[in-house]
C-alpha cells in the first residue's frame, strides 16, 4: 500500500481534531480583547464554584482513594477483584445515569437522602452535591492509576524497610509513596480533568444554580444563549487548564517506568 | 540464642523448621525450593507461622500458643535479601542511613561514615543504585543491613550475584564482622563449597525440613541419609546388611562382597546404607597385591570419565553391578596413566566407610 493512502485519512482526522481547537483559540482571543469579560460576576462565580468543588473533590479522592488503591494493589482486602471492577464502572457509565443514580441514593427521596432529610440534612442541589458528583465520576481514574503505581513498587523494598526498623507508616512515606509518585500525580491530573469537565451528573444531581452549583461547564451552557463572549471566556480558561494538565500527564504519566533495585 | 521451632503452610508447601544458633555463622544449605528464603522471611516477621515459637536472645518474636507476634520493624534484625533490593530513589549514603541508629544526627552521620569506610564505599557514596556494579550493590545492601546495629543478621544468598574475587572479599568481611561484633548470622546458600568455606555449622534443608544440622565435616563425611549424601555431592550410597561384629568394627555385605568397617554399635542383621565419598576411594593397579589386610579391595571397570580441572571424575562398574564414583586429583590421574588403563581395583579404607542406619 502506498503511504499516501494511509496518510490522507490520518491527516483528515488530525485536521478534524485541531480545527475546533484553533477555532476556540481564535474566537476566544478575540472575545478576550475585552478583559472585563473575565471579571463579570457570572464568570467569576462559575470559576469560584469550580475551584471550590474540584479542590474539595480532589482532597477527598486523595484521602480515601490512596488507601483504597494501596489495599487493592497489595490484595489485602476481601473481594478485591469485585471491588476493582465495580469501582471502574463510573468510567464507562453515561454521566447522566451517574447523576440519576446519585439522586436516587442521596436525593430527598433517595435511599440515604430520605434518612438524612429527616434529620434536616439535604444534599441534592447544593454545592456539596456538585462535589459528590465529581468524586463519583473522577475517583476511579485516580484509583486505577494509583493502584498501578503501587503495584509497580517491589514489595521486597517495603519488607526491607520494615526490617530496618521503619514503621509501616514511615515505610509508606519514604519508600512506597516516592516510588509511586509519578503514577499518583498522573492519576490526579486525569481525575482533575474529569472533575473540571463534569456536566451531566452535576446537572442531574445538583442542578444549575448560579453561585451554588453552577460550575464552569454549566456556566458555558447557560451563557451560550445570552452572552456568547462570556461563554468563550470560560471555555478559554478551561482550555488553558486542560493544556496544563496534559503537560502534567506527559511529564509523569506517559514515560512511567517500573522501579526495580 | 536464636531459637526457631515452627510449622507454617504456604499453599501445598509445608515448612517445618527447628533451628538453634549461638553467636556463630549458621549456614542454611539446600536446593532451590527447599524453603531457605521462607525460613529467613519467617524469622524476619514477613510471614506468620501457623504454630510454634521464634525467639532471639531474650526477645520473643512469635509464639502462636500465647498468640504473640512482634512486628518486623520491632525485631531489630539485619536482613539482606537476594539481589540486595536497594532503594532505587536514594543514594548509597541515604540507603545506608535509612535504618542507622543514633541518639543525635551527628551519631547517625558518623555511623554512616564508618560503614562507608568499612565497606570501601566512600568514593561512590553519592551514586544511585542503578549505576552500581553487582558487587557494589551487594556491599551497600550489607552495610545498610548492619547499620541499625542488629545482633542477628539474616543473609539470603549474599554472594550469588558476585564474581569469585568479590565473593571471597565479602565472605571474609562477613566472617570478620561476625567475630568482631559477636553476631549471630544465618546465611542461606545453595552452593556447597560456599557453605563449607564459611566454616561454621551447616543445616541441610530439603522440602521444608531440616535433614541434618552439624559441623561441615560431619555433614560431609557422615550424612544421616541418602538425600543428605546426594545434596553434599556424594552419589556413592549403596544398600547393605551388617553380618558380623568384630573387635575392629563391623563386617557388612554390600557392593556384592564383604566389607570391613570401623564403625561400631550396629547389631548384625541390620539393614544399612553404605556411604563412601568419591574422593576417599583409592585406585590401585589390578595386578598389584595389597600388602595391608582388610583394605576392602574391589575390582572395577571405568565406564565414564569427566575432567573437571583439578580433579577427574571416574565412574566405575564394580563387581559387575554397582556404579561407584571416584574423584581423582589431576596429577594422580596423570601419574597412574588412568587414561590408558580401563581395568582397576579400588580400595575403600575401613575408616572412610560410613554406615547410615535410620534412613528406611
Amino acid at each position: 500500500m502506498k503511504s499516501g493512502s494511509l496518510r490522507i485519512p490520518a491527516f483528515l482526522l488530525v485536521c478534524f481534531i485541531v480545527a475546533p481547537l484553533i477555532g476556540l483559540a481564535v474566537r476566544g482571543s478575540q472575545a478576550l480583547r475585552d478583559p472585563s469579560l473575565l471579571t463579570s460576576p457570572i464568570v467569576l462565580e462559575a470559576l469560584r464554584i469550580s475551584a471550590l468543588t474540584c479542590s474539595s473533590a480532589m482532597i477527598v479522592i486523595i484521602v480515601t482513594g490512596t488507601p483504597l488503591a494501596y489495599l487493592l494493589a497489595r490484595r489485602s482486602i476481601p473481594m478485591g477483584p469485585i471491588i476493582n471492577t465495580i469501582i471502574d464502572l463510573p468510567i464507562v457509565l453515561p454521566p447522566v445515569v451517574a447523576g440519576l443514580s446519585l439522586l436516587l441514593a442521596f436525593g430527598r427521596i433517595g435511599l440515604i437522602g430520605r434518612n438524612l432529610d429527616m434529620v434536616g440534612i439535604q444534599i441534592g442541589f447544593t454545592t456539596f452535591a456538585v462535589v459528590l458528583a465529581q468524586i463519583f465520576v473522577a475517583a476511579p481514574l485516580y484509583i486505577r492509576s494509583a493502584r498501578a503505581g503501587f503495584e509497580s513498587v517491589d514489595t521486597r523494598l517495603e519488607q526491607v524497610a520494615l526490617t530496618l526498623g521503619a514503621s509501616p507508616l514511615r515505610t509508606f512515606m519514604r519508600i512506597t509513596l516516592p516510588l509511586s509518585a509519578p503514577s499518583l500525580t498522573a492519576g490526579l491530573a486525569l481525575a482533575l480533568a474529569r472533575a473540571l469537565g463534569e456536566f451531566g451528573a452535576t446537572l442531574m444531581f445538583a442542578g444549575n444554580l448560579p453561585g451554588i452549583t453552577q460550575t464552569m461547564p454549566l456556566g458555558i451552557m447557560t451563557l451560550m444563549e445570552s452572552d456568547l463572549n462570556s461563554a468563550l471566556a470560560i471555555a478559554v480558561i478551561l482550555l488553558a487548564i486542560s493544556c496544563a494538565l496534559l503537560g502534567c500527564l506527559r511529564l509523569f504519566g506517559l514515560k512511567r517506568k517500573p522501579f526495580h533495585a | 540464642m536464636l531459637n526457631v521451632d515452627t510449622t507454617t503452610h504456604f499453599g501445598d508447601f509445608t515448612l517445618d523448621i527447628s533451628i538453634q544458633a549461638e553467636r556463630e555463622i549458621l549456614v542454611l544449605f539446600g536446593p532451590s525450593g527447599a524453603g531457605k528464603s521462607l525460613t529467613l522471611e519467617l524469622i524476619a516477621g514477613l510471614h506468620r507461622p501457623d504454630s510454634g515459637t521464634i525467639s532471639f536472645a531474650d526477645k520473643l518474636f512469635s509464639d502462636t500458643e500465647k498468640n504473640y507476634w512482634l512486628n518486623p520493624h520491632q525485631r531489630e534484625i539485619g536482613y539482606l535479601v537476594q539481589d540486595g533490593a536497594l532503594f532505587p530513589h536514594m543514594t548509597v549514603t541515604d540507603n545506608i542511613a535509612f535504618g542507622s541508629k543514633g541518639k543525635t544526627n551527628e551519631d547517625r552521620h558518623s555511623r554512616v561514615e564508618e560503614l562507608l569506610r568499612f565497606f570501601k564505599l566512600s568514593d561512590i557514596c553519592n551514586r544511585m543504585p542503578k549505576s552500581l556494579s553487582g558487587g557494589q550493590r551487594q556491599r551497600v545492601a550489607l552495610a545498610r543491613a548492619i547499620a541499625p546495629n542488629p545482633s542477628l543478621l539474616l543473609l539470603d544468598e549474599p554472594f550469588s550475584a558476585l564474581d569469585e574475587a568479590t565473593r571471597d572479599v565479602l565472605r571474609d568481611e562477613i566472617s570478620r564482622l561476625q567475630k568482631e561484633i559477636g553476631l549471630t548470622v544465618l546465611l542461606v546458600t545453595h552452593d556447597l563449597s560456599e557453605a563449607i568455606s564459611l566454616g561454621g555449622t551447616i543445616a541441610v534443608l530439603d522440602e521444608g525440613r531440616i535433614l541434618q544440622s552439624a559441623k561441615h565435616d560431619e555433614i560431609y563425611l557422615r550424612p544421616v541419609s541418602k538425600r543428605v549424601a546426594s545434596l553434599t555431592g556424594n552419589p556413592n550410597v549403596f544398600p547393605g546388611i551388617v553380618t558380623r561384629e568384630t573387635f575392629q568394627g563391623l563386617e557388612v555385605d554390600a557392593l556384592g562382597q564383604r566389607l570391613v568397617v570401623t564403625q561400631q554399635g550396629i547389631a548384625p542383621g541390620t539393614r544399612v546404607r553404605v556411604c563412601v565419598r568419591p574422593e576417599s576411594v583409592f585406585l590401585v593397579h589390578k595386578h598389584r597385591k595389597m600388602t595391608q589386610r582388610s583394605n576392602n579391595t574391589i575390582n572395577g571397570t571405568i565406564l565414564r570419565e569427566v575432567a573437571r580441572g583439578s580433579i577427574h571424575q571416574l565412574e566405575l562398574l564394580v563387581n559387575s553391578v554397582h556404579r561407584l564414583r571416584v574423584d581423582l586429583p589431576a596429577h594422580v590421574y596423570q601419574v597412574m596413566d588412568v587414561s590408558n588403563i580401563r581395568e582397576w581395583s579400588v580400595s575403600l579404607k575401613p575408616t572412610d566407610i560410613h554406615l547410615i542406619t535410620d534412613d528406611y
